[in-house]
């Protein structure tokens, strides 16, 4: 497979504080890619860059052979991008926000209403297109955030907790489409906090932690670092990230409450 | 243990002026260079706003009292400065209270303390509103009751003055209060579109009509009080407002006296206490309860339809305003601001007399207002929609291409229908008033598209929203307004400059200066075009 995604010594620094530092990594075509990190270790920072919103301090980073910094709107054409939180605009309905969407991208009349009736009624939004992106729950606007990110088939998919808020069937729904995408070629890229959903779904995992990667692979790669090979995703990920000690910190919480 | 009430008030300040900047890569910067806490950042930065607002007003006050003091009858006419002084203070608690309520509102910043054991939240908004916002207001009137106090030696108007200048900002916070909640989307009840739209619509034409008046009172009193039946004394003592050249300032012939005055002051400010208390709460709720979604499933038609690349742009954007009330209120600000310029013209009929390039520069007034205004408008009514913008292939020539034409589409909406009153009013020929129109839609359509491009540097570098303190805050009306008017006065001196290089005079051949006008507006539409099409 080819290299879809390839990043050299990325940094990126906000003032004095680093929130990425001396990243490489080759994501292939045809891999569901996982990131996995605690909070703020740089998983929305390195996902931005990819996605050619961010610019990186230093390093380069290419997507599909197209430089982030010096060709935003080529890796932008080629990318489907869902942010943590769907930041939609709320005075429009789902069906306008579609249109304008598809529009900006200048797809194909026909195709759009064929895909866009197949995914509100995949994800059971479909009557809810008419009403304003505003008056909608959380779960259905992150629908609203896929759907509009999927529309235009990109070849890179970036999901940033893209699971986040969608009830079981439309999440089993999402697992599975990007796990048939990536088999035809597609590159997804995805960070989560569901262990579960990256130990299932994932080719490749790679584990962020304060804003270097501390490790990368496939499952049976990270199991076979980490010297125990029957042990678990969660496992591996806490030992990795220095909370090993989650008992002792859960008998100190218990031991604050009852004071 | 409560959290402390001027923490959350200073607090709900803070973090409107984080939201905007947070993605700004020049404030990450600055925050991290920081020896001390990211919150004196704030600090300062609250504070030289305020610092700014306040010395401005100041400025302004002291600009519109020195030629009142200076006429021949400056008793009276200090007293009528500081009637319009008194009347601006209300006009800007009212937008300032406005804006906050937005603000918190469109972040969703109170609901967090509908969570939390804080005792009297209702008070805890106002309090955070006055001290780092409402209280400005008051540096626009205080130079005109010391002056008047001491030059006339009325010591009783700096006391009812300064209790007059405190109910009138707690009477703005009020009204500014239901305004925001008469326009807040109701979305349980709203859930169509076109009902939002024309819901969001009429209540425009409610509020604008209520402001028109007002300003209609404000700038020209006179209208009221020579169209109104005189009532003796009371009508100039009782009429709130239009009252204080009475009460505070004494100037006014009917006769009264201090005890009447007093009991006048007390009454209404018992008056607009009673409406603050019965308002205060109600926002406070409103503002801290989530908004109700929708989750029920009904059967609709619908079709996505396809729009060209610019066209889906602008749709946007139009949507966006037309679907927010608030949005809305902002794009008609400018017509209210310029009333006095215009009403002028249409009331007092002096447009019949007037040459061509003085209705010009009236009609350029509107042109620096609105693309001031506009401009900041469209930028910040993106909103968290940025980060769609973000992640699509986008030049920023095409966002400021787009926005220009929605403004040029608003512009030519209010100013078109004005122009021709104005151009039929006068008599003038039908070439020189489509060059009259023309080129005024050309000047709005260069400084806004200046502006634009100004307004997206300061966009930072993957920012997830956008709001009015994303780009400086007040300062930035400042800005614009100058950007505006020197690009406008570049082509006004040009025009002139050819007149007179023509003619040897600037009074006697208006028509060519409008005609030349439309060369030098051209030329600098075209050399700010070329620079935004060149822009990545």
């Amino acid at each position: 497979m080819s290299v879809s995604v390839s990043i050299r010594d990325l940094s990126k620094r906000y003032g004095a504080n680093t929130a990425l530092s001396g990243i490489n990594l080759d994501i292939e075509a045809g891999q569901v890619f996982g990131i996995l990190g605690p909070n703020g270790s740089g998983k929305t920072t390195i996902l931005r860059i990819i996605c050619s919103i961010l610019s990186q301090t230093s390093g380069k980073v290419s997507v599909l052979g197209y430089d982030t910094r010096l060709s935003r709107n080529d890796v932008k054409e080629r990318i489907g991008y869902v942010p943590e939180t769907p930041l939609l605009y709320e005075s429009l309905t789902p069906s306008e926000y579609f249109s304008f969407v598809a529009s900006v991208r200048k797809m194909d009349q026909k195709i759009l209403a064929d895909r866009v009736n197949n995914f509100v009624q995949a994800f059971g939004i479909d009557g809810l297109v008419n009403d304003l992106i505003g008056s909608l729950s959380f779960g259905t606007k992150q629908k609203v955030a896929i759907i509009g990110a999927m529309l235009h088939d990109p070849d890179v998919i970036v999901l940033d907790e893209g699971m986040n808020g969608l009830d079981p069937r439309s999440a089993k729904i999402l697992k599975d489409l990007l796990v048939d995408l990536a088999a035809r070629g597609k590159t997804v890229i995805f960070s989560t906090h569901i262990l579960e959903v990256a130990e299932s779904v994932c080719d490749r995992i790679a584990i962020l932690y304060q804003g270097t990667i501390v490790s990368v692979g496939s499952m049976k790669e990270l199991r076979e670092s980490s010297g125990s090979p029957e042990t678990n995703l969660e496992d591996i990920f806490l030992k990795l990230t220095g909370n090993e000690n989650i008992q002792e910190i859960v008998s100190s919480l218990k031991e604050s409450l009852r004071r | 243990m409560k959290p402390s009430r001027r923490l959350v008030e200073r607090t709900l300040i803070v973090e409107q002026r984080y939201i905007g900047l947070r993605n700004s890569t020049q404030f990450q910067n600055k925050i991290s260079r920081l020896n001390s806490s990211p919150n004196s950042y704030f600090n300062r930065m609250i504070f030289l706003n305020y610092s700014f607002t306040a010395i401005m007003l100041i400025i302004f006050s002291l600009v519109m009292i020195f030629p009142a003091l200076f006429s021949p009858t400056s008793e009276k006419a200090v007293a009528d400065v500081g009637f319009v002084l008194f009347a601006y203070t209300l006009s800007m608690s009212i937008y300032n209270s406005f804006i906050f309520f937005n603000t918190l509102g469109s972040h969703r910043l109170v609901e967090p303390l509908g969570i939390l054991p804080v005792n009297g939240g209702d008070d805890i908004l106002f309090m955070s509103w006055l001290k780092y916002n409402g209280s400005s207001s008051i540096f626009i009137v205080v130079p005109v009751l010391v002056i008047y106090a001491v030059k006339f030696s009325s010591y009783e108007t700096l006391f009812l003055g300064t209790v007059w200048l405190l109910s009138i900002i707690m009477f703005g916070y009020t009204v500014g209060a239901i305004i925001y909640m008469s326009v807040r989307k109701r979305i349980s009840s709203e859930r169509s579109p076109l009902i939002s739209s024309l819901k969001g619509a009429l209540r425009m034409v409610v509020i604008i009509g209520v402001f028109a008046l007002f300003e209609i009172m404000i700038y020209f009193p006179a209208i009221l009080v020579n169209n109104i039946p005189r009532t003796g004394g009371l009508f100039g003592i009782m009429v709130p407002l239009l009252n204080v050249t009475t009460v505070v300032f004494q100037a006014s012939p009917v006769n009264q006296n201090f005890i009447a005055d007093v009991g006048v002051t007390t009454f209404y400010l018992a008056l607009f206490l009673v409406a603050f208390s019965l308002i205060k709460q109600k926002i406070f709720t409103v503002l801290s309860n989530s908004p109700n979604t929708v989750s029920g499933k009904k059967v609709s038609s619908w079709n996505v339809r396809m729009y060209g690349f610019l066209s889906s742009l602008f749709l946007k954007d139009v949507r966006g305003i037309i679907r927010k009330s608030q949005n809305i209120i902002l794009i008609f600000l400018p017509a209210i601001f310029v009333l006095p310029t215009i009403l002028p013209l249409l009331v007092f009929g002096t447009v019949r007399n007037s040459d061509i390039s003085s209705l010009y520069y009236s009609l350029l007034s509107i042109v620096i207002i609105s693309s001031t205004f506009y401009s900041l408008v469209l930028m910040a009514s993106e909103g968290n929609g940025i980060e769609v913008i973000n992640s699509l292939p986008l030049r920023n020539s095409e966002q400021i291409f787009s926005k220009t034409a929605v403004g040029v589409f608003l512009f030519v909406m209010i100013v078109s229908p004005l122009t021709v009153m104005i151009t039929a009013l006068n008599g003038m020929g039908l070439l020189v008033s489509f060059f009259l129109l023309f080129n005024v839609i050309v000047a709005y359509s260069y400084t806004s598209m200046f502006n634009l491009k100004w307004l997206k540097g300061k966009v930072s570098e993957g920012a997830r929203t956008l709001n009015f303190y994303s780009f400086g805050g007040n300062i930035v009306y400042v800005l614009l307004f100058i950007y505006s008017l020197s690009l406008i006065a570049i082509s006004a001196m040009a025009g002139n400059f050819a007149t007179f290089a023509v003619f040897h005079s600037f009074y006697t051949n208006s028509n060519s200066f409008i005609y030349f006008e439309s060369i030098f507006n051209i030329l600098i539409f075209s050399v700010i075009f070329w620079s935004v099409k060149a822009s990545r």
